[in-house]
């Protein structure tokens, strides 16, 4: 089923996407250890920590990382890829410590991590250009895609 | 015991600016008040409030009374447990500090930082809402009323944002790290979008002033309004007013409020807000210079106009058709209506739950009964 958006809706809609959108994404934010391990355990790569009130517990930890587009309000951002999950949750602790105050966009994949592997920026992404598309060449959108 | 056609009626009089429904019975807060009851429509959402404060605050008697926690963002806090009454609930917590002497405080909005020198932490009484499940024509459509709700909230909540704000330094304004632990977000979403945050596998708390809050896997997925700094007796009314607003956005078809050049809008209103907050400015003269708003035809605030000259043309409409003319929501619309400053009645606040005729703000310029 799909819903008609008045041209000025439409409109809208289309520059918000186009305007807004390294803020646009839900990011889940984690400031203990254990939630955001669980988190991972469940497939979710990416998530922000704000170094100020993040306990890491786990120390150490193999894994190489390098520098990626900060995404939401964060302003800087890392992939790391390690073996396993410890591995990769030591890592983080060791870039906590390293960074300034200040909030940290993560991307993470280990070997152990389970599947279907979620990121919330790339499924925002994704839906983003099916709104982008479906907009583009009208005025109706599917109901699931439309902000009601 | 109730309340006497009498008083009823004299309250009706004397806040006749506000002309909200009456009072549906899960707002009324105690039993001698169901008399102000003309009006029956449940609900939408389930409430909750986490109430934080420096520890020194709290008194020996409310640290029994209540179970406090650290949850590492700095004060101790205390949560009422979700609920559909929550006027029941924060009265219950209001009388418990009333009833036992040195148990009211005067009320901060901020703290230092317990672990780095120099940063402040927010103090307050966040807000958490979620829609019902057990109201037969939400759970129809539940997944509509979730992004109805969190798309009604992103869009009103920088619209009475005087409401979150408690006020510093002799100046009515926000905490100074109220947009960094809070920022507004601007992103709508849309149903497929939040499928995703309705699933189990889904944890976190965002930074945001509307959060999709899961803190961990045993607890439900909550729309928490982390902006709130104030004391808990504004805290309800801000709630039971977005309450008010969500029921009328689910009631005309799961349609939420929107504006037009709304990226515009709220990044004006964060500027404003940034201002007030760096150059101790008044958030309400700050905010008077926002305008116009205007909204997408059909998608305006339910019963209100498409545009407004200025933001707090809009704020007070908001005041005048969702808050209804009884206490305590009447005397702390009025108190905004008439731009009084939270921070300047600190004793007051205690009070808002007293019967009509038995309350006076401390800013002796509101009207007040």
């Amino acid at each position: 089923m799909s819903v008609r958006l008045s041209e000025e809706e439409r409109l809208e809609r289309l520059r918000e996407i186009r305007e807004a959108y390294r803020t646009y994404p839900v990011i889940p934010y984690f400031k203990d250890e254990d939630e955001l391990r669980w988190s991972l355990q469940h497939g979710n790569v990416d998530f922000i920590i704000s170094s100020e009130d993040y306990t890491a517990r786990t120390r150490g930890g193999i894994g190489f990382w390098r520098r990626t587009r900060p995404w939401g309000n964060a302003s800087v951002g890392y992939i790391i890829r390690a073996p396993t999950i410890e591995h990769a949750l030591g890592c983080v602790g060791r870039i906590v410590e390293m960074e300034k105050p200040r909030l940290i966009y993560f991307r993470v994949t280990t070997l152990d991590m389970p599947h279907p592997r979620v990121s919330y920026v790339d499924e925002a992404m994704r839906e983003l250009d099916e709104i982008e598309r479906e907009l583009s060449l009208g005025n109706y959108i599917r109901r699931e895609l439309h902000d009601c | 015991m109730t309340v006497s056609v009498d008083i009823i009626r004299e309250a009706k009089r004397y806040y006749e600016e506000f002309r909200g429904d009456p009072p549906a019975a899960e707002e009324i807060v105690s039993d001698e008040d169901y008399a102000y009851v003309e009006y029956y429509r449940p609900m939408p959402v389930t409430f909750g409030f986490e109430i934080e404060q420096p520890d020194r605050k709290i008194c020996q008697i409310l640290r029994l009374t209540y179970e406090w926690h650290y949850d590492g963002s700095g004060p101790y806090e205390t949560a009422t447990p979700p609920g559909t009454y929550p006027g029941r609930k924060i009265k219950e917590f209001i009388d418990t500090c009333k009833r036992n002497p040195s148990c009211t405080w005067e009320w901060v909005s901020e703290m230092p930082h317990p672990r780095m020198e120099g940063r402040i932490v927010g103090c307050g009484s966040h807000i958490h809402f979620r829609p019902r499940e057990d109201v037969e024509y939400i759970r129809r459509e539940y997944l509509e009323a979730w992004t109805t709700a969190h798309n009604t909230l992103v869009e009103c909540v920088p619209l009475v944002l005087p409401m979150f704000a408690w006020g510093r330094d002799g100046v009515f304004t926000f905490r100074r790290e109220a947009l960094y632990w809070a920022r507004l977000v601007t992103r709508r979403l849309s149903p497929a979008s939040m499928r995703r945050f309705l699933e189990p596998s889904y944890t976190g708390h965002p930074y945001e002033s509307v959060a999709l809050n899961k803190k961990t896997w045993e607890k439900p997925l909550t729309l928490e309004l982390r902006l709130n700094e104030t004391h808990p007796a504004i805290a309800y009314e801000l709630a039971i007013i977005l309450n008010r607003i969500i029921r009328k956005c689910f009631e005309r078809g799961f349609v939420s409020p929107k504006m037009r050049d709304r990226l515009d809008t709220i990044s004006k209103i964060e500027a404003a807000v940034r201002d007030s907050i760096e150059y101790e400015q008044n958030l309400y003269s700050m905010l008077e210079q926002v305008g116009p708003i205007r909204f997408i035809r059909g998608r305006e605030i339910p019963g209100l106009d498409d545009e407004y000259e200025n933001y707090l043309k809009l704020f007070d409409d908001i005041l005048i058709n969702y808050g209804h003319p009884y206490p305590p929501m009447a005397r702390v619309c009025r108190l905004f209506l008439h731009r009084g400053e939270p921070w300047k009645n600190p004793h007051a606040v205690w009070n808002t739950f007293a019967p009509f005729g038995e309350f006076r703000w401390d800013q002796p310029e509101i009207p007040s009964m």
